[in-house]
């Protein structure tokens, strides 16, 4: 509430030029909102309930971002699972025992019999190759809302501020943590990817709160579906696009997307003739990243 | 709620953190409250507060790293939940405690409170700017940042809202404001 100054510093009535705001409504609502009742009973199990769900949300992002259909499929079962053994009536914390902690010890081993297929324990190997398609990397779509991109849970936070309205998150695979390390003192944010812990980054998105999701700028175990990449070089770049103009000492082409007139795929390409980066775009945004 | 059994399950979990049980504890009656202002219904505010309690534990580290204040993350998540409405389906509430508790919440007479009926009637994002208004006392600009919304937007979301709600209030009192 500091620092807004423009004219609206009393900003908690709305204009009075709309509509005639007498101060009684305004009044009743804090009141209204100040109302004991307002309150709910907390059940005795929520937090156990929240923990499982949040590791169970967090092995599924896992499964899907790592070795897709497959382990993928296990986890929804697993949830399924999970969800079916949670919602009985569990009137004491150990006696969930039983269903969460047979959850904690390796993901996939401990989904036991309503795994349809065997799946490998390892999860996430830096080897994996995902497509950057031309409508996004898997649930993050280009053009979907700034609200929708975050509800998908796949951003983190990054950098907050790219440009006006422009912000900039990574897509990341975190690793499992093993121990269960202190909350690290609040740091300010900044885009250093090297801290401890830091999740393996599968690429960053730029979202646009007035346009919704304008950028995946591709890490380097992406690959264009015409199998362009980090490390392509400026031959593997014309012959999967033979329209791409090649800057003959180094720069940015940008190639049209065929299955999406919206987007064009952005290579940057260094002077020995490399792929640097690349990333898919939106044809026409303000923000730039 | 017994804080020693539940950190008990966190480790045995061997959870991210067991500060995320900590904080689930510390933060569940905020948030249920807060989420009731938002959904406008125990069972919503329930399923909004569990849905964004779990997606914030399933990366809590990095929450806690760059937010450096996992509480207000947590607030604008719900708020924006609230908004995009993203949950379909309703699961039984695990959350909290609704049934058969007559003794320490009466659902009744807080639900026939004319304002409240009135708020429930609210579209969604008139509902969130009210509640984030009135509720979370944030400012114009701060509402826009939370809800990912112009100024322009709010502004005129806000006066909506509040004219349904007095000609809603007017016409269930019969008298003019």
């Amino acid at each position: 509430m500091t620092g807004q100054s423009d004219d609206h510093s009393d900003d908690h009535r709305p204009d009075p030029d709309d509509v005639p705001n007498g101060p009684e409504l305004d009044d009743e609502l804090r009141k209204l909102f100040a109302d004991d009742r307002l309150s709910l009973p907390v059940s005795r199990d929520a937090g156990a309930a929240v923990v499982a769900g949040a590791q169970r949300r967090r092995r599924k992002r896992m499964a899907l971002a790592t070795t897709g259909g497959v382990l993928a499929m296990a986890a929804v079962v697993f949830a399924g699972a999970m969800l079916s053994g949670l919602v009985h009536p569990v009137h004491r914390v150990n006696s969930a025992g039983p269903v969460l902690s047979t959850t904690a010890v390796t993901p996939t081993k401990a989904i036991g019999p309503p795994v349809p297929t065997p799946t490998p324990a390892t999860t996430s190997s830096p080897e994996v190759e995902q497509v950057l398609g031309p409508y996004g990397l898997g649930d993050l779509e280009l053009g979907m809302s700034w609200q929708k991109a975050v509800a998908s849970g796949e951003l983190h936070e990054s950098a907050p501020v790219l440009s006006a309205g422009c912000l900039r998150y990574t897509v990341a695979l975190e690793p499992i943590p093993t121990t269960t390390p202190s909350i690290a003192p609040p740091v300010p944010v900044t885009r250093s990817a090297g801290a401890a812990g830091a999740p393996s980054k599968v690429a960053e998105v730029v979202v646009s709160v007035r346009d919704g999701l304008v950028q995946v700028i591709a890490g380097p175990m992406l690959r264009t579906p015409e199998g362009v990449g980090v490390g392509s070089t400026k031959d593997d770049l014309s012959e999967a696009y033979p329209k791409a103009a090649l800057p003959p000492r180094g720069g940015s082409t940008n190639v049209e997307v065929v299955k999406n007139p919206m987007a064009v795929y952005v290579f940057d390409v260094s002077g020995a003739g490399t792929v640097t980066s690349f990333s898919l775009r939106m044809a026409k945004t303000d923000c730039l990243g | 709620m017994d804080s020693v059994e539940l950190g008990d399950v966190v480790q045995s979990l061997g959870l991210a953190s067991e500060d995320f049980g900590e904080f689930v504890r510390a933060a569940l009656p905020g948030l249920l409250r807060y989420g009731h202002a938002l959904a406008g219904n125990p069972h919503d505010a329930a399923d909004l507060v569990q849905g964004v309690l779990e997606r914030i534990g399933a990366r809590w580290n990095s929450v806690v790293r760059r937010t450096g204040d996992p509480m207000a993350y947590a607030r604008r998540a719900m708020a924006n939940a609230h908004v995009s409405r993203w949950r379909r389906t309703r699961r039984e509430s695990l959350v909290a405690d609704l049934p058969d508790t007559g003794a320490v919440w009466q659902p009744e007479r807080f639900a026939a409170e004319p304002l409240w009926q009135a708020l429930r009637a609210l579209p969604p994002r008139q509902r969130a700017v009210i509640v984030l208004r009135y509720y979370e006392d944030l400012s114009e600009a701060e509402i826009a940042r939370t809800l990912g919304i112009s100024r322009g937007t709010v502004k005129s979301q806000a006066n909506k809202a509040m004219s349904a709600l007095r000609t809603r209030m007017g016409a269930t009192e019969g008298r003019d404001r």
